[in-house]
């Protein structure tokens, strides 16, 4: 007769020890599968939403102090200004060696508020994307215009989404449409004005591409104090002594300029004389946040990524290339978070898990002690009650393992079928969308099952040591049968 | 040289902050195919006689030498082979696996070990045993639907299927009535003559002492008197 045999005849009959440890995991696996499966097709969506968006596989930016993303720099204090990623020519010429790259383009980041000429508060926060007109539509085709024409190569202009237009409107009671001027205010209270040229749907459901509005790169580079000045030539002193101006704001609070008039300077005013900036924004042409590259199999990334920093490291650039979710931001660390809890709150539930199953099996020895001395009696050597003893304990890991895997399985099956309605924004930010259709990804069942056998594994340790410590004289010590 | 050999045996048990003197200095030997009493009121040392021989205790002092085998002197894993291969067991609560049948527990054994046999041999070898315990109808039946007696006789043929040198019978009839008892020792004492199986086992019942063809008495942990038989008369 096989151990298994024997084994399954003594889990049978201690049917409600085997009841308590295996519902215990039965849960537990359920859980686990259930919970490990929506956070993964979360992810899934999440990283599509955010690849095919606006992030691509890669980003690539300048070294900072915390972790760049397209929506600035993540630091203990917020969210910095993005540094400008050097070297553009040299990165630009090394992306279109690379055969993984499919595309790439460039990107200038900003963050300011929607306001319109005549209202001197704020208007709604949004997050500025800089874009290369010519290159960027060509790898995220990410909105459907609702009204107006999309951006083009050399046009100043903006694209706010309809949500971004539904807030302006709320919030300032201003009703903008298609060319009229909206003013961008960053938090320096630099102030530009730029041609609302359409307006915009996100074609997926992306809480962070609501907060996006897209700009022309020369009107962002001017707001923000980007520059290059690599062939910016001051004619005379006067311009001079305004270049050592660190902010192109500066500009506007130097006497010489403005400090004669009293009034506070309206925000028509500062918009027409940043007209004069015009010449000097374009010689900054070449100066990005960012490039955003897409590759040719998404699977590529991480060596891709690791290949690009050694390049970096090599040639001395202070660059980085990071991955989507460090491209996504905050926006990407939700979900992420989220993720960690729930792994935590598995962590604790198997420690329980373990504890219970390691507590009845210390029980069941203490009730079989003379069934385990007389089988050593009769002659059974330790490495047979081992195996006994781990043989129950991996079968009531397995099959309870397994019938819970079964059944969470059934069940994101039937979810992925009809679908998770994402009720609120953050559930949409969770989901990647508006709806989950959450499956089972064969990675999440195969760790199930390897976490069934450790905890299999190591449950049993203590009873059987216990086990093996039964001398054959307690089956003369002890009634049985 | 006898097949088991005790010689000035002492063992002693704590018990609490005091100690225990089972037995104080046993000697006597047991031959080959003898079937032999080791008899004595409760308390006399007969239990802890029959474990020192079954490999399941050692003594304080002395020698218990089964075979050339001196068992003081093994490890663990040697004293299980030897009980696996050299001893059978008979317990007097008859210790069967509840979860397996009659013809399982008379196989378990077997799976303990290399057993040599072929699947048919081994098959045709424990319906034997059975069939020689008088249990062939309920050899699918699980302990709890057996008798007292029964049960003894399944740990008879348990005791048997390895073919052992010697068979130990802690008290075999203690929990049966005396028909029954009696019928177990009748039946222990055929499968000696007709195997020439060493049986020894231990009781306090005087009838049962008497189909011994040698006995032992102990009294205290000290051998009083030992007796030994004609063979060919042990059945009554």
């Amino acid at each position: 007769m096989p151990l298994v045999k024997l084994a399954w005849r003594n889990l049978w009959a201690h049917r409600s020890k085997t009841l308590v440890i295996g519902g215990l995991l039965l849960v537990a696996i359920f859980l686990m599968v259930v919970g490990n499966a929506f956070l993964d097709s979360a992810m899934v969506g999440l990283r599509k939403s955010f690849v095919e968006s606006f992030t691509g596989e890669v980003i690539i930016g300048g070294k900072a102090e915390g972790t760049p993303s397209l929506f600035g720099v993540l630091s203990g204090t917020g969210i910095e200004a993005s540094p400008l990623v050097p070297s553009p020519e040299r990165i630009a010429a090394y992306l279109k060696a690379q055969p993984e790259v499919k595309a790439f383009t460039t990107q200038v980041t900003g963050a300011d508020q929607l306001n319109v000429e005549g209202n001197e508060a704020g208007g709604p926060f949004v997050f500025l994307f800089g874009i290369d007109a010519a290159s960027y539509r060509s790898l995220f085709d990410n909105v459907s215009l609702l009204h107006g024409n999309d951006l083009t190569p050399g046009q100043e202009g903006i694209l706010l989404s309809q949500t971004q237009v539904d807030r302006m409107k709320k919030e300032l009671g201003a009703s903008v449409s298609v060319g009229d001027k909206i003013l961008l205010q960053d938090f320096g209270n630099a102030i530009r004005q730029v041609t609302l040229r359409g307006i915009f749907q996100s074609k997926q459901s992306n809480q962070a591409l609501e907060l996006v509005a897209y700009v022309d790169p020369v009107t962002l580079r001017a707001l923000s104090g980007i520059s290059g000045g690599s062939s910016f030539v001051a004619t005379d002193a006067a311009s001079t002594s305004l270049l050592g101006a660190t902010q192109p704001d500066e500009l506007f609070q130097a006497t010489s300029i403005v400090a004669a008039s009293s009034k506070p300077t309206s925000s028509k005013k500062l918009a027409q004389l940043l007209g004069t900036r015009t010449t000097a924004s374009e010689a900054d042409a070449n100066v990005w946040n960012f490039f955003i590259v897409t590759l040719n199999n998404p699977a590529d990334a991480p060596r891709f990524i690791e290949q690009t920093n050694a390049w970096f490291a090599s040639q001395g650039i202070p660059a980085v290339a990071e991955d989507w979710q460090k491209a996504a931001g905050p926006f990407a660390e939700v979900p992420l978070m989220i993720r960690m809890v729930f792994s935590l709150a598995v962590f604790l539930l198997t420690i329980v898990a373990l504890i219970v199953i390691v507590n009845t099996l210390v029980a069941s020895i203490g009730e079989r002690t003379s069934e385990i001395g007389t089988m050593r009696a009769l002659g059974a050597k330790k490495r047979f009650v081992w195996g006994l003893l781990f043989t129950e304990t991996l079968l009531v890991c397995v099959i309870f393992g397994l019938a819970g895997m079964a059944l969470a399985s059934g069940f994101i099956g039937f979810l992925g079928a009809v679908g998770v309605p994402a009720s609120n924004p953050l559930l949409q930010l969770l989901f990647g969308g508006a709806t989950l259709h959450p499956a089972v990804p064969l990675s999440v069942l195969v760790s199930s099952f390897v976490l069934v056998v450790v905890v299999a594994i190591v449950a049993h340790v203590y009873p059987v040591a216990l086990a093996l410590r039964v001398q054959p004289i307690r089956a003369v010590q002890t009634r049985t049968e | 040289m006898g097949i088991v050999q005790l010689t000035d045996v002492k063992k002693v048990y704590p018990l609490g902050k005091t100690e225990v003197q089972a037995v104080r200095g046993v000697s006597f030997t047991i031959e080959k195919g003898d079937f032999i009493s080791i008899a004595g009121p409760s308390g006399s040392g007969k239990t802890t006689i029959l474990n020192l021989i079954g490999c399941i205790d050692t003594p304080t002092s002395g020698s218990v030498r089964i075979g050339d085998k001196t068992t003081g002197l093994l490890k663990d894993s040697v004293l299980t082979t030897l009980r696996h291969e050299a001893l059978g067991f008979i317990f007097q609560s008859f210790n069967l696996i509840p979860v397996l049948n009659v013809y399982e527990n008379v196989e378990f054994p077997l799976l303990l070990g290399d057993n040599k046999l072929s699947k048919k041999e081994t098959k045709e070898w424990i319906d034997s045993l059975i069939e020689d315990v008088g249990l062939t109808a309920w050899k699918t039946h699980r302990p709890n639907e057996l008798s007292g007696g029964q049960r003894q006789r399944v740990a008879i043929a348990r005791a048997l299927v390895t073919k052992p040198l010697i068979v130990l019978a802690d008290e075999p009839t203690a929990n049966l009535d005396s028909a029954t008892g009696e019928a177990i020792i009748e039946l222990m004492k055929k499968i000696n003559l007709q195997s020439k199986t060493t049986f020894i086992f231990s009781t306090h019942d005087s009838k049962i002492v008497g189909i011994a063809d040698h006995v032992v008495r102990l009294q205290d942990g000290l051998v009083t008197s030992e007796e030994r038989r004609e063979r060919s008369h042990a059945s009554r």
